[in-house]
């Protein structure tokens, strides 16, 4: 399997590991995007001014990338959203933990119906932005986290766990399974395809970070109107939700049963809605706008 | 005397305790100048006359008793220290010279600040030189068994120590490095002085010491060694499977593919660990230096090591595999035939013929074994064939094992080449009473 690098990182330890599953060819700096033909893969100190100069560099490219782009550790803890010019916050938080659980969205991996993977992990994803396709299993934190502005954007990758290690800390067949499923999923993604398979046929239009904003919303401020929502997420979350984007994010509450809609209103499923946010690594979003709420009508 | 010995004592302790002193200069110089001052008047209006007079009245005695007092008050709080006692304290009553700083009279303070220092300071340059020569020696192990070993987890900690406690307390410049994180004593020992919390400043000297002692129950070298000593097991287990690992390519070296089936766990298995060993721990560590500052890169270099001796037993595993495949492959001999040829050899006189050892490879060992199996086929034909027996070779076999296996019933028309086996000594009558 081909795949793109950096040609800084040509003498890491960590292709010696990414050899085994796939021909990575080494980049200049300056031949991105032009001179890509795979899936850009970048881990390790990939990026010659660190690891935040790397990502506003990533910013205005990695959507517009005619492959995927997978970031692999390390991080830097911190709010990485702005970095990547994204419009909802996207917070690396280190974790430490070696018990990841597969979320329904990973199914793209192929992991052989693995539920859980013992894969050592040292970051997670928490925020508003990106879809957790696995979570870390105490916190619930995403690990791997698909990051896709626009239904028209190439997706960028954010994985938190050490897949290029020889950490005894991890299962090796689980590291392996989990490394070949990504780059596989990302070698065989296809822009035209995807633009016609992965929109969930309710919505079709709906960027996945005003879904997130509408679910923390629901879940933590109860809110259940269309104007209520746009005017929380403008105040909250400084984001401008259009008024078609708020109806196509309610039609999917209703759809994955997490309201019922009621003549006009819709009646949310609270429970529904806090396990869904946990599942997403939104939950803690969620108990802060809660307490804030809680607090404003005492 | 006293005068000029105060200024110089202070001066001394200005490197460490710097608000002290200046504040000992600026005010309590002054101050000592008016005790002496008031002492002085006090001295000239005591009144003795009325004792050599014999009028020894109550009040006048009262009234010098108190004099006497106050003027013995004021010169404590001024009058230089016994020179003849040196002064020294323990460790535990620092907390006592702390909690009653404000009330002790300017020779105390000076005295107490001054045997502070040298203590510290002595044990200061006691902690450098260890912190020096554990550094050399840290580096000695960055190979172990020629196998790459990290280092950071105890010098990243040594050197925050080192950077602590050589750094000025005031003045100079301190290094971005930061300090080692103890969550009782969160502060540098010279933010503890500066602020006066003499005791918790003590205290995390103490703590350091002990993280640098090479015996104590903190001791970070011994945390170290042990994780030495268990990453030299870690190699000797790796350098064990890499012997069984290299036998067994050796001798899969020339077999077909669907042989090699059951080589692909272990060989995952192998690979791990080679990575593991050749780089791995020493990348997992370096990895980690930023996320894991002081104390937590320790406690990842001991997690790392301990999950490594995961790989424990891989050796026997890889053995094990390769007997598998060598007594797999010793089925390939006809053992039957061999024993049926053998029998016939014996009872001629011959001696046996043995089945050959297994050869330095797959393909080798089955084309010896099938070599072999067709000499056992031609020498047993020989033995029956072209020498006017009525029984053959094959048929012989065939006799061999339903008799071997307890199944042969006699056939009318086997009858002559029994008796002619009998011949032969090859099998025996028994003749018994019919019941």
């Amino acid at each position: 399997m081909r795949i793109n690098c950096l040609s800084t990182q040509e003498d890491l330890f960590e292709t010696r590991l990414l050899r085994r599953v796939s021909q990575p060819v080494f980049l200049a700096i300056e031949a991105i995007p032009s001179g890509l033909d795979a899936p850009l893969v970048l881990y390790g100190n990939w990026h010659l001014q660190g690891f935040a100069h790397g990502l506003r560099w990533l910013s205005g490219l990695a959507f517009h990338l005619p492959h995927p782009c997978l970031l692999l550790p390390p991080f830097d803890v911190g709010s990485v959203g702005e970095s990547l010019g994204l419009m909802t916050a996207l917070n690396v938080q280190n974790v430490n933990t070696n018990h990841l659980l597969v979320l329904p969205e990973a199914e793209a991996f192929n992991l052989a119906e693995k539920t859980e993977l013992q894969v050592q992990t040292d970051y997670a994803f928490s925020g508003p932005t990106g879809k957790a396709w696995l979570t870390a299993a105490e916190t619930k934190l995403a690990v791997v986290d698909l990051i896709q502005p626009k239904n028209t954007s190439t997706p960028l990758l954010l994985c938190g766990a050490r897949l290029l290690s020889a950490s005894g800390l991890s299962n090796n067949d689980d590291r392996l399974a989990l490394l070949v499923g990504i780059l596989t999923w990302a070698a065989s993604w296809n822009k035209t395809v995807d633009q016609i398979i992965d929109p969930p046929s309710k919505s079709p239009k709906l960027d996945e970070a005003t879904w997130h904003v509408v679910c923390i919303l629901a879940a933590g401020a109860r809110a259940s109107t269309v104007n209520e929502t746009i005017s929380l997420a403008r105040s909250l979350f400084g984001v401008e939700i259009s008024l078609g984007d708020v109806q196509l994010a309610h039609d999917r509450l209703v759809g994955y049963d997490l309201a019922q809609r009621i003549d006009e209103n819709l009646l949310l499923n609270l429970a529904a809605l806090e396990t869904y946010t946990q599942r997403l690594g939104l939950w803690a979003y969620v108990r802060a706008l809660r307490r804030d709420f809680e607090r404003m009508g005492s | 005397m006293a005068a000029n010995q105060a200024p110089t004592l202070i001066r001394e302790i200005q490197d460490i305790f710097p608000s002290r002193a200046t504040e000992l200069e600026k005010s309590y110089l002054s101050m000592a100048a008016n005790h002496l001052k008031q002492a002085e008047g006090l001295a000239e209006q005591m009144q003795y006359s009325f004792i050599e007079s014999g009028d020894l009245s109550p009040e006048a005695m009262i009234a010098l008793v108190k004099t006497l007092y106050e003027f013995e008050q004021l010169v404590k709080k001024i009058c230089p220290l016994d020179p003849n006692r040196p002064f020294s304290l323990t460790p535990e009553q620092i907390k006592t010279y702390q909690d009653s700083y404000a009330q002790r009279s300017l020779w105390e303070k000076v005295h107490f600040l001054i045997w502070l220092r040298t203590q510290y300071i002595e044990r200061q340059n006691q902690l450098l030189s260890d912190l020096e020569s554990q550094l050399d020696e840290a580096a000695s192990y960055k190979q172990i068994q020629g196998k790459p070993f990290p280092t950071a987890p105890i010098t990243q900690v040594l050197r925050l120590i080192q950077n602590e406690v050589q750094a000025p307390v005031t003045g100079g410049t301190q290094t971005s490095m930061g300090w080692l994180q103890i969550p009782e004593y969160p502060q540098k020992i010279s933010q503890y002085f500066l602020v006066n919390q003499y005791v918790d400043g003590w205290k995390r000297l103490e703590k350091l010491e002990s993280f640098v002692s090479k015996t104590s129950p903190s001791s970070l070298w011994l945390r170290f060694i042990r994780q030495v000593d268990l990453w030299k097991n870690i190699v000797n287990q790796y350098q064990q499977a890499k012997q069984a690992w290299d036998q067994l390519n050796d001798f899969m070296q020339d077999a077909p593919e669907n042989a090699k089936t059951g080589m692909s766990d272990l060989g995952k298995e192998y690979q791990a660990v080679e990575d593991f060993v050749n780089g791995g721990l020493e990348h997992e560590i370096q990895s980690q230096i930023a996320s894991k500052p002081g104390l937590q890169l320790m406690n990842a270099l001991e997690a790392e090591v301990k999950a490594g001796e995961k790989y424990q037993g891989l050796a026997g595993q890889i053995s094990q595999l390769l007997e598998q495949i060598r007594q797999g492959l010793r089925q390939k001999i006809n053992a039957k035939r061999l024993e049926a040829l053998n029998h016939v050899l014996r009872a001629t006189g011959k001696p046996e013929k043995l089945a050959p050892q297994g050869k330095s490879t797959y393909q080798q060992t089955i084309d010896a074994y099938e070599g072999f199996n067709t000499e056992v086929e031609q020498q047993g034909k020989n033995m029956f064939e072209g020498q006017k027996k009525l029984t053959n070779w094959e048929l012989w076999v065939q006799i061999y094992r339903m008799l071997d296996e307890g199944k042969f019933t006699l056939k009318p028309e086997h009858d002559a080449n029994v008796n002619e086996l009998v011949q032969m000594g090859l099998l025996e009558r028994k003749i018994s009473l019919k019941r």
